[in-house]
């Protein structure tokens, strides 16, 4: 590995950097802390008394019991699982497309059509919050899972695309050539041989693009309206009048997040390689 | 055999999905029997206040009300501003009063609700609020609340600092600051918001002159006006010696105020249950109201402010809307509301709570108290703004009373010709 | 090259086209009749209500004669350059760190950690964190009295923590690509360096990080855009406050549209900074694409 390679000889400065990180590592955890002694409290304890402090007896179960009371955190949960998992794997798809051809087909403009499908990202997003909502309306998917899900798949293809052509321009042009002789056509090309060496930047892809979806609040409750349509994040924005309750429901929240996480970590390194070349 | 496994994988999960994107028109398209309204608001985010409040609500109504709170506020007004001359138009949503209501109203988007007012008043909803709600002679809106600024003070505190009275004249406010600051406790609470300058700013001007207060708000008085100055100056002193804490979170502030850090806060009413629910203190014992005294002997004034519920003349059903609006003003409903917000819009009620009963003893007291709207629906919407953050800087003490005074008054003209 | 060959390869040409077809139309079906709109709507004055009344470019001429534009130009100015800096800088240093460690997958899982929280969510946590009963309280109880106050309600100090806050809660993705950019740099040059005995400063600088500029070009361009959109954080936070101290031209372009009414006025300012966004990105680009 070349790892190895940078790795320090001298027994002092490797004590350092791993005190050095572990000091970094507390500041980046301590919000965990911070969350972890809250959801043990009870609103009025939380209220008046320094983080720090231990509660006096244990909440935990009287906060839970709270959360499933005043809430359907499970519905919540299906639908932003749903428009977040369907929305990134849409804009995988597209994007591989779109980035496929932007890299290796013959386009002309290529940085026209690169800038035509990035600019999604370059906008200052509350601007699509009216002219979306007067479309959605007048075709009739507002308060839709299908508009909901359109929307999560459009907003995620620009970054998709960024990350993905940048892997596709690394790919050899041999690899497809030797494919082209056995062949095989663009679109064998593309899915065949390009999306199996894709696999690492994809999980990149769909890890960012899921955790966006899944965590947004603002699209969610403006193009929705009904209970049963709406996304986590409305659900979690009504704890907050009872912190230790909020904590703890971002906490069951964040959980399909992990598991994603964990799920394609194996992919990462591999995957981000790629998008770098 | 992986690869049809994973497009096995994929493919049922899309057509899990598939299916269940398609369950959502079902469940819109349900029919029911019974009646059912929509309300659309930014106020009930808080979920226990929510139950507590559509419970009662809905059995009064005898129907479904399906309420819809944004936690957004580019998303309400989206919502609100797009959906209003639409079928989907709520049945009910709240709004802003003043400049926001009246550009709804003026544009012929709102259903007249001068029949309901009928009804309300008769179930003991005070007529003086119809006026602020109302254009051209109709009612647009009813009260979703109505709720007084006043000073609430920590008992402890005052008894720690050896004021056993409630100080009546603007001097002995003045004494109580120097007393609680002689004892270690800062006077006056403050809030890292704008909430802080705008509530003090119209109720040092209101208490030097109530007069000069309402027409700074309509224009008929200039900002540079020799006792604007001089009101200020009365501010200025205030905060040179620090009677003013350090601006701190709404959280931060109101457990600085029950844990006796400051002596007093000047706050809506509506805060009076959560400061006993959420705070420990307790209304009656460690936690008691009053105005801010006059400076010059006049009547004390007490500032209201009204939030609005209107209708959108595009919503289906009318009368069942008329119904859920009715039924808000029932005594089940109005308990309810008291209880969890510490707001009463009906008179045949008792009040429990001894500082919001108080509080409520004052409304109905115009010897000697002068109800007034609030600076914030009383002057136009975007003098307001600028008014407010002007006086922001000046509470935090990078700007002079002349410079504040004189930047209001360059801005104020622009609205006032 | 006969005529029917040249016909062929049209046909084939424009079926490579559509490949980009179903993001383009996405994409333009979304956002760029989006923008269309609000080009649009920034020469009105419309109050979200009521009809929409022509105004020509004053809604501009009013933004360029207004003094907390510039403020909001000159806090962006900030969040841009030192956000940049510390999103750029400060996961380069951990990767170097972390490929080193004694456990980098623990390390690395930490510090991507925060970019799996929503920003409502990290916000709402950092708030009370920051309260003055939360760690500037730390600060007093080790004799710092004088730190212990509302950091967020005091001008400049507020934006350089919501730019710290920003980068804990934005390195995760950087630091991701940083640490596999270093990982599979080409061993030999660098061996090479290291047989003729070069200082570990010389390596860096002349061999490794030349070796990341790939990955730093894509680092770059991300954080460029998230700089100037940064808006949750904000908002959350100070809500541009106080007194418009902290506004940035994102939060003012939401600020005039949603808080204010001045849908055009919020249009017109979105346009600025769409413009200036897009100036940026197309500079960074340019280069990137005559070198492909």
């Amino acid at each position: 590995m070349s790892d190895k390679m940078l790795t320090v000889s001298s027994r002092r400065s490797r004590v350092l950097i791993n005190s050095v990180l572990v000091v970094f590592s507390f500041f980046w955890i301590f919000p965990v802390i911070f969350a972890l002694l809250g959801i043990m409290k009870s609103k009025k304890v939380y209220n008046l008394t320094n983080f720090w402090e231990f509660a006096p007896d244990i909440q935990l179960l009287e906060n839970y019991r709270f959360i499933v009371e005043y809430s359907n955190i499970l519905q919540g949960m299906i639908n932003s699982l749903f428009y977040g998992a369907v929305g990134a794997l849409i804009a995988v798809i597209f994007s591989m497309m779109a980035a496929y051809a932007l890299a290796k087909l013959r386009i002309g403009h290529r940085m026209f059509w690169f800038m035509l499908i990035y600019s999604g990202t370059i906008f200052p997003f509350q601007l699509y919050l009216i002219p979306v909502f007067k479309a959605y309306q007048r075709v009739g998917l507002y308060d839709t899972r299908v508009g909901m899900m359109l929307f999560y798949s459009a907003i995620c293809i620009p970054f998709a695309m960024f990350v993905l052509r940048n892997f596709f321009i690394g790919v050899s042009d041999e690899i497809m050539e030797a494919a082209r002789i056995d062949g095989a056509d663009n679109w064998k090309i593309l899915w065949r041989i390009l999306f199996p060496m894709a696999k690492p930047s994809i999980s990149v892809v769909l890890l960012t693009q899921f955790a966006f979806s899944y965590n947004d609040l603002m699209f969610g409750i403006t193009f929705t309206t009904s209970s049963g349509i709406k996304p986590i994040m409305a659900t979690i924005s009504t704890f907050q009048d009872h912190i230790p309750a909020m904590l703890l429901a971002c906490i069951i929240v964040s959980i399909p997040s992990v598991l994603l996480y964990s799920f394609l970590n194996r992919n990462f390194d591999e995957g981000i390689a790629y998008t770098s070349k | 055999m992986k690869k049809i496994m994973w497009l096995v994988v994929l493919l049922s999960v899309f057509m899990a999905m598939a299916v269940y994107a398609g369950a959502a028109s079902e469940v819109n398209t349900l029919e029911e029997s019974a009646k059912k309204v929509v309300f659309w608001n930014d106020k009930l985010n808080d979920v226990v206040q929510a139950q507590a409040i559509l419970k009662p609500w809905q059995e009064s109504f005898g129907g479904t009300i399906e309420n819809n709170p944004y936690a957004d506020n580019a998303a309400y007004r989206t919502a609100v501003s797009q959906s209003i001359d639409s079928s989907s138009a709520p049945n009910l949503f709240t709004w802003w009063s003043g400049n926001q209501l009246e550009s709804l109203a003026t544009s012929d988007k709102l259903m007249v609700l001068d029949d309901v007012w009928e009804d309300i008043v008769d179930m003991g909803v005070s007529e003086d609020i119809k006026a602020a709600l109302s254009y051209n002679g109709h009612a647009y809106a009813v009260p979703f609340s109505v709720l007084n600024t006043v000073l609430l003070y920590n008992t402890e505190a005052f008894k720690k600092a050896g004021i056993h009275e409630v100080p009546s004249t603007f001097d002995e406010f003045l004494v109580a600051c120097e007393k609680l600051k002689s004892v270690g406790i800062t006077p006056i609470g403050h809030r890292n918001n704008s909430w802080a300058s705008f509530v003090w700013f119209q109720a040092i001007i209101a208490a030097y002159d109530p007069d000069l207060y309402l027409g700074i708000c309509d224009g008929s008085v200039s900002y540079t006006d020799p006792r604007m100055f001089r009101a200020m100056e009365v501010w200025k002193a205030m905060i040179d010696k620090g009677y003013f804490a350090e601006p701190v979170l709404d959280t931060d502030n109101f457990r600085r105020f029950a844990q006796s850090g400051v002596g007093m806060i000047l706050d809506g009413q509506h805060q009076v249950p959560k400061l006993n629910n959420d705070y420990g203190l307790t209304s009656g014992e460690g936690l008691d109201a009053f105005v801010l005294p006059s400076m010059t002997g006049a009547k004390d004034v007490l500032f209201f402010e009204v939030s609005p519920m209107v209708s959108p003349k595009a919503a289906q059903n009318p009368e069942e809307t008329k119904d859920m609006i009715r039924a808000f003003y029932t005594e089940k409903t109005q308990a309810a509301t008291l209880d969890a917000r510490g707001i009463l819009l009906i008179s045949s009620i008792p009040v429990e709570d001894p500082t919001l009963s108080k509080i409520n003893a004052m409304t109905s007291d115009s010897d000697s108290y002068l109800s007034v709207l609030r600076f914030y629906e009383n002057t136009p919407a975007g003098l307001r703004d600028y008014v407010i953050t002007e006086m922001s800087k000046f509470m935090s003490g990078v700007a002079t009373v002349e410079g504040t005074l004189n930047a209001c008054a360059k801005e104020a003209v622009k609205y006032f010709k | 090259m006969n005529k029917h060959t040249t016909f062929l390869l049209d046909i084939s040409r424009k079926r490579d086209y559509l490949y980009l077809l179903p993001a383009v139309v996405l994409v333009v079906g979304f956002f760029v009749t989006s923008i269309g709109y609000t080009v649009v709507l920034s020469f009105f004055s419309w109050d979200g209500v009521s009809e929409k009344v022509f105004i020509g470019v004053q809604n501009y001429t009013d933004i360029f004669n207004d003094n907390n534009f510039w403020i909001s130009v000159a806090n962006t100015v900030y969040w841009v350059v030192f956000s940049l800096l510390l999103n750029l800088v400060l996961p380069l240093v951990l990767a170097i760190l972390i490929v080193q460690s004694v456990n980098s997958p623990l390390f690395k899982n930490i510090f991507y950690f925060p970019a799996t929280l929503s920003g409502t969510v990290g916000g709402l946590i950092m708030v009370a964190m920051l309260s003055t009963y939360g760690i500037p309280q730390l600060f007093g109880l080790v004799g710092f009295e004088k730190m212990v106050r509302d950091w967020l309600s005091v001008p400049v100090v507020n934006t350089f923590v919501m730019i710290f806050m920003q980068t804990w809660r934005g390195i995760g993705v950087n630091l991701l690509l940083f640490i596999a950019g270093l990982r599979h740099l080409d061993r030999a040059p660098i061996e090479a360096a290291q047989i003729e005995g070069a200082s570990r400063g010389w390596l860096y600088m002349k061999v490794i990080f030349p070796a990341l500029s790939s990955t730093t070009k894509v680092v770059l361009l991300m954080s460029l855009v998230n700089s100037f959109k940064v808006f949750d954080i904000i908002w959350i936070m100070t809500k541009g406050g106080p007194y418009r101290s902290s506004e940035t031209l994102a939060l003012s372009m939401y600020i005039e549209s949603f808080v204010r009414n001045n849908y055009g006025v919020g249009a017109s300012v979105a346009i600025l900074l769409t413009c200036i966004i897009l100036i940026a990105a197309y500079f960074n680009l340019r280069n990137t694409f005559k070198s492909e």
